[in-house]
């Protein structure tokens, strides 16, 4: 039973925080709190005011592994977007075997989930155009992966900006949206360009692209309207294809 | 202490709007320390590296719960991994592995509590309520709050009664939220 006298619950909530109530009477007092107002506020004064008894503990090395694990865990948690992914046709399978490898997501999740959330669109005003460099004709992808044929053109200008110019129609549901990413680098894996605008169609920033090579990979995939929780696509992909240069000599 | 303007409030807020880039500076920041708060109670590499994992994904799942206004982000975190080791030692029911030849061995190692908070102005006001406190008392509360050692250890630790150490430690809460309010 949770005391009313508040001394009492003063000592059950400091002795809740230096562990020292039995694994019963802890998560009695963890279900109390969170209805109990009072009580919390009192665990939370002990939790505040007992936290700097670790100033004298010193910081340990970092585990090189530990984050990947951690990350990981976060995306399994997200429900798994291979698990969700339907079989594909294997020249595509390829493809989505580079994309799925775990070891591609190292550290990408942080500076994707920015860049989703930072998206950074250039005024409308159409400026001199940058001579192409690459076009990437990304190829749709039905519920099942079968391919239904060019649905989405990238275009990268010779100073690196990059156009996302939709060939279909595209409505991703209520609470959805469509999200660009790119692969240049295995080792980094996928980093996102942002969340697409209704439409899709969009210009984006030169600083977008850290780099840009022939073969690099683009995609788009439908993830929540705030983009992917987890930095890295978690929903199907919707369009997927390679940068090519155009020819170099004019017809 | 070195004056630094890192906000660990901030970057809870941030990983409840769901920016795991937050996360991974919060752990970038802190994942050493937290380290070696959990190995203090685990005593084992391998799983104070587990409670670490587990403790980062509470920290995702439940940043939304956190409130500013309720105190600092940093000492919220440093709860989020206590519990956590807290489980796991319990859960291992160490009261049955207890060896008192190992934290015999363990128990001078670090520096001294007090004295450490007597080095950061930040602790300046638990250092004195607990030098307020009998040595033995304050001892209690630091074994089982860095230590996480039970009530049980605590007694066997230090010679004492269990009976004792329960009525010592309800004293020394009493005494320190006088002091600490």
């Amino acid at each position: 039973m949770i005391p009313t006298s508040p001394d009492e619950r003063d000592v059950l909530a400091g002795e809740y925080v230096l562990g020292l109530l039995d694994a019963g009477l802890a998560a009695e007092v963890e279900r109390a709190a969170q209805d109990d107002a009072d009580l919390a506020r009192r665990i939370a004064f002990w939790e505040q005011r007992l936290a700097p008894a670790t100033a004298s503990v010193a910081p340990l090395p970092g585990d090189a592994g530990l984050w990947d694990r951690i990350a990981g865990s976060l995306h399994r948690g997200a429900g798994g977007p291979l698990a969700a992914v339907p079989a594909l046709p294997r020249r595509t399978r390829r493809v989505r075997d580079a994309w799925g490898s775990v070891r591609l997501w190292r550290a990408v999740a942080a500076v994707a989930t920015a860049a989703a959330l930072a998206l950074a669109i250039l005024p409308p005003r159409p400026p001199p155009e940058s001579a192409t460099r690459f076009f990437a004709l990304l190829q749709g992808r039905d519920a099942s992966g079968a391919e239904t044929g060019p649905g989405w053109l990238i275009q990268v200008a010779r100073d690196g900006t990059v156009r996302s110019l939709p060939l279909t129609e595209v409505e991703p549901g209520s609470g959805q949206a469509l999200q660009l990413w790119t692969l240049w680098d295995q080792a980094r894996g996928p980093v996102s360009l942002g969340v697409l605008p209704p439409g899709g169609a969009v210009r984006l920033s030169p600083e977008r692209l850290d780099v840009i090579a022939s073969g690099q990979l683009f995609e788009i995939t439908l993830e929540p309207a705030a983009g992917s929780p987890t930095g890295r696509p978690t929903g199907r992909i919707l369009f997927i294809g390679r940068a090519r240069a155009p020819a170099p000599q004019p017809l | 202490m070195i004056m630094d303007r890192f906000d660990h409030a901030a970057e809870l807020e941030a990983c409840a709007r769901r920016d795991i880039a937050a996360l991974r500076r919060l752990y970038d920041r802190e994942a050493g320390f937290l380290l070696a708060v959990a190995l203090r109670i685990v005593r084992r590499a391998d799983v104070a590296a587990d409670v670490i994992h587990d403790a980062f994904l509470d920290i995702w799942e439940r940043a939304g719960t956190y409130d500013r206004a309720r105190g600092e982000g940093r000492a919220w975190i440093i709860s989020v991994v206590r519990y956590r080791a807290l489980k796991h030692v319990r859960r291992a029911s160490r009261e049955a592995a207890y060896d008192p030849a190992l934290h015999e061995a363990l128990r001078d190692d670090g520096p001294d509590p007090l004295a450490a908070l007597a080095a950061s102005q930040e602790a300046r006001a638990l250092h004195d309520c607990l030098a307020a406190l009998p040595a033995e008392r304050r001892r209690v509360i630091l074994l089982a709050y860095l230590d996480g050692l039970s009530q049980t250890e605590i007694a066997a630790r230090l010679g004492t009664p269990l009976g004792t150490i329960k009525a010592w430690v309800r004293r020394s809460l009493l005494a320190l939220k006088g002091c600490l309010s």
